[in-house]
């Protein structure tokens, strides 16, 4: 089989037990890979209904056909579990170089279920499998354990997928990380790892995938070098510079990004002037030592950072913050202290939390506290209250460490913080509990729609109409007639993007339409245009089908007032709009084949040849 | 009329630091603003006009306006074009 290995792996961490199976040719051409593949695996493998973090439970990590087949973008690898935070469908993704190594280690998946005795990890040295001890390594940090883990095995070059002391504390906010600072971020993956007591995957390999047509790939890559010197060249001098973090100061101005706990005005709340401070050359400047790129990617939106000398603990090799913590620890808690917003995100990517979720739940706790909901004891007599940088940073530092009443209160997030004090819910920006990430909803309906109805809620990487037209003129970002298709149209290509191991920013510098090319020439499967849309759709179902068999429905799919303009904003760019996410969503399910309750249709689960799902959904 | 304009864009091109003087015709609006910018700046984007225009919004004297608002001589504009990612 082209662009595979062919071999699934799965562990029982309680009796340690291993078993190889074929990955099944028709499967594979189906779901692809990523997300979609591990939905489709877990679906067999969960029984209905299975607690995230019961013995049952089933912790996948699933390559793209893309990863390790030097396409350009194609090194993201893929996280799979049930999610603690809406005990839904989990998935998340990570770039470096785990997901190329992953591929040399030998299986196209590992789907691990049990829990270890004590802390393990697993070594994948070139399709053997080792139980190895790590109770020396929990409760470390990541980059230690990371390093730690390689001088143990003598080898510099393994890779590793592992958790902090966060996923350790099963936090509801734990990512599962790699390569310093890579994180498979969102949905609690973490957590689901900490409670199998496995600390770390680790792969080491030599085994390669065959490409079905290389030479397509070889031309198509010509072409993007080329590009990249003449006609892209200002988008790598941009993009390739200066990564998201290009987007923070724009994105700000724009109330895109948040300003004051997503209540705040641009210009208003958060001043030109102040924006100023996000700009990201402002940001690289004495503080940027190098450039960062996952594997084959020619673009490199990474830095690395180097902080000495500041209002902040020393931090050596930093990763330079991804645009979502830009504002998330700046904007959104009205202060413009760059140096403590790059400390925080660092201290997240060490202690392994997302950082979307984190500054969410930090800021929730801001107006709380400003509000007087919290009272000062809560948070241990630390100040937060809008605009001070250092209360935000020691009360990250609190969490992290998991030290006195901001730790107990905020390390699950900050829906399960308002649910455990019964307050606060009025400050909450949530899709079925998880914070959204730092686009704003109320800029568009497909956004909202994106974050709400999705199976993975409160995610801006997944498919929409939405990301694309949020500035654009009224009368299309807030239109929800006749929007069925298209919204259809853009969920089918990123669940594609994402099946397949691509990072999204390969649109920068390659087509879109380019990545059929790419997926058939690694795999050796033709798809008809309309096969190819289906194949996407899949994908979302397939995902869909997995919280759906548990129950969920529409009415599940929650979202906090606050993201709908619910109380209406009165200043700002958001002044009076109306935003009427259910319409728009109405339309989407109705085009791509679910009821008005958001599970999908006989017809559509035929049309799949997802026959196997329907006495489950239809059990009449 | 003249107007003063600076980008926030992923690719800020010719109007890349600080406020810069742009003369457009009386009666131009922000929609016309933004089509000179992406002419201004050939090839260089990334995407089509129309993606543009939809990824793309001004503020103009410190207020973000929607894209038929009518420009005067003396505004002051922010051109602001989001991004995705992180
Ligand atoms: S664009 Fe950035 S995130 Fe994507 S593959 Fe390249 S370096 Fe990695």
């Amino acid at each position: 089989m082209y662009g595979y290995l062919g071999k699934l792996l799965f562990i029982d961490l309680t009796d340690q037990s291993v078993e190889v199976r074929d990955l099944d040719e028709k499967m594979a051409r189906d779901y692809l890979g990523g997300p979609a593949l591990g939905a489709r695996i877990l679906y067999d493998e969960m029984p209905a209904n299975t607690p995230w973090d019961a013995p049952e439970s089933v912790l996948g990590f699933v390559r793209g056909p893309l990863n390790g087949a030097s396409a350009f973008f194609g090194s993201r690898w893929t996280v799979v579990s049930k999610s603690p935070v809406y005990n839904g469908w989990n998935d998340a993704n990570g770039g470096g170089f785990f997901g190329p190594t992953f591929t040399a280690a030998g299986y196209d998946g590992v789907f691990i279920r049990g829990i270890s005795e004590a802390p393990v990890y697993i070594f994948i040295d070139n399709g053997k499998v080792e139980f190895r001890d790590a109770t020396h390594l929990w409760g470390l940090t990541t980059m230690p354990t990371e390093a730690a883990i390689r001088e143990e095995l003598g080898d510099p070059n393994v890779q590793v997928a592992l958790i902090g002391p966060a996923g350790e504390r099963l936090s509801h906010m734990a990512a599962v990380m790699n390569d310093s600072h890579r994180a498979a971020g969102r949905g609690g993956s973490g957590a689901v790892m900490g409670s199998k007591r496995l600390k770390a995957l680790v792969v080491r390999g030599s085994q390669h995938v065959e490409m079905a047509d290389r030479s397509i790939l070889d031309r198509i890559g010509r072409t993007t070098v080329e590009d990249m010197k003449g006609s892209k060249a200002n988008i790598m001098a941009n993009r390739g510079r200066f990564g998201t973090a290009g987007g923070a100061m724009g994105n700000v101005l724009a109330n895109n990004g948040s300003i004051k706990n997503w209540a705040g005005a641009s210009h208003t709340d958060f001043t030109e002037e102040q924006a100023e401070a996000l700009n990201a050359s402002a940001l690289d400047e004495g503080r940027r030592v190098r450039k960062y790129a996952c594997a084959a990617c020619p673009l490199g939106c990474g830095a690395i950072y180097e902080v000495k000398g500041r209002e902040v603990p020393d931090m050596e090799h930093a990763a330079r913050p991804e645009y979502e913590a830009i504002p998330g620890f700046t904007s959104m808690m009205q202060h413009n202290d760059v140096d403590r917003m790059i400390y925080c995100n660092h201290l997240c990517n060490e202690y392994g939390f997302d950082t979307i979720s984190f500054c969410g739940t930090v800021a929730w706790a801001m107006e709380c506290l400003s509000d007087g909901v919290l009272k000062p004891e809560d948070l241990d007599g630390i100040d937060l209250r809008w605009g001070n940088a250092k209360a935000m940073v020691e009360v990250s530092e609190r969490i992290c460490r998991d030290e006195g009443n901001c730790a107990a209160l905020l390390k699950n997030g900050s829906q399960y913080a308002a649910d455990s004090i019964k307050a606060g819910h009025y400050a909450l920006f949530c899709a079925s509990g998880i914070e959204l990430a730092q686009h704003d909803p109320r800029l568009a309906c497909g956004l909202g729609r994106t974050y709400q109805y999705e199976p993975t809620p409160g995610r801006h990487v997944k498919g929409g109409r939405g990301l694309a037209i949020r500035l654009g003129p009224d009368e299309i970002k807030y239109n929800c007639r006749m929007i069925g298709f298209d919204e259809v149209t853009e969920v089918s290509k990123r669940e594609i993007v994402n099946a397949s191991g691509y990072c999204m920013s390969y649109t920068y510098l390659m087509g879109a339409d380019l990545m059929k090319n790419v997926i058939e020439a690694v795999t050796g499967f033709h798809y008809t245009a309309m096969e190819f849309r289906m194949l996407g759709v899949r994908s979302f179902i397939m995902r869909l089908c997995f919280g759906a068999r548990d129950g969920l429905r529409r009415s599940d799919y929650t979202i906090s007032p606050r993201c709908i303009s619910e109380p209406k904003i009165t200043t700002g760019r958001l002044a009076g709009i109306v935003l009427d996410i259910e319409s728009y969503a109405d339309g989407f399910m109705d085009a791509i084949g679910c009821t008005p309750d958001f599970i999908p249709k006989k017809e559509l689960l035929k049309l799949l040849e997802m026959e196997f799902v329907i006495p489950d959904l239809y059990p009449d | 009329m003249e107007i003063t304009v600076t980008v926030r864009a992923m690719c800020s091109g010719s109007f890349a630091s600080g406020y810069a003087p742009v003369s457009l015709p009386e009666g131009a609006r922000v929609r016309d603003l933004l089509e000179q910018y992406y002419d201004s700046v050939p090839g260089q984007l990334g995407m089509t006009k129309e993606e543009f225009l939809q990824s793309a919004s001004a503020a103009v004297n410190q207020n973000i306006t929607g894209h038929d608002t009518p420009l005067q001589d003396g505004d002051k504009v922010l051109i602001l074009q989001t991004a995705e990612g992180g």
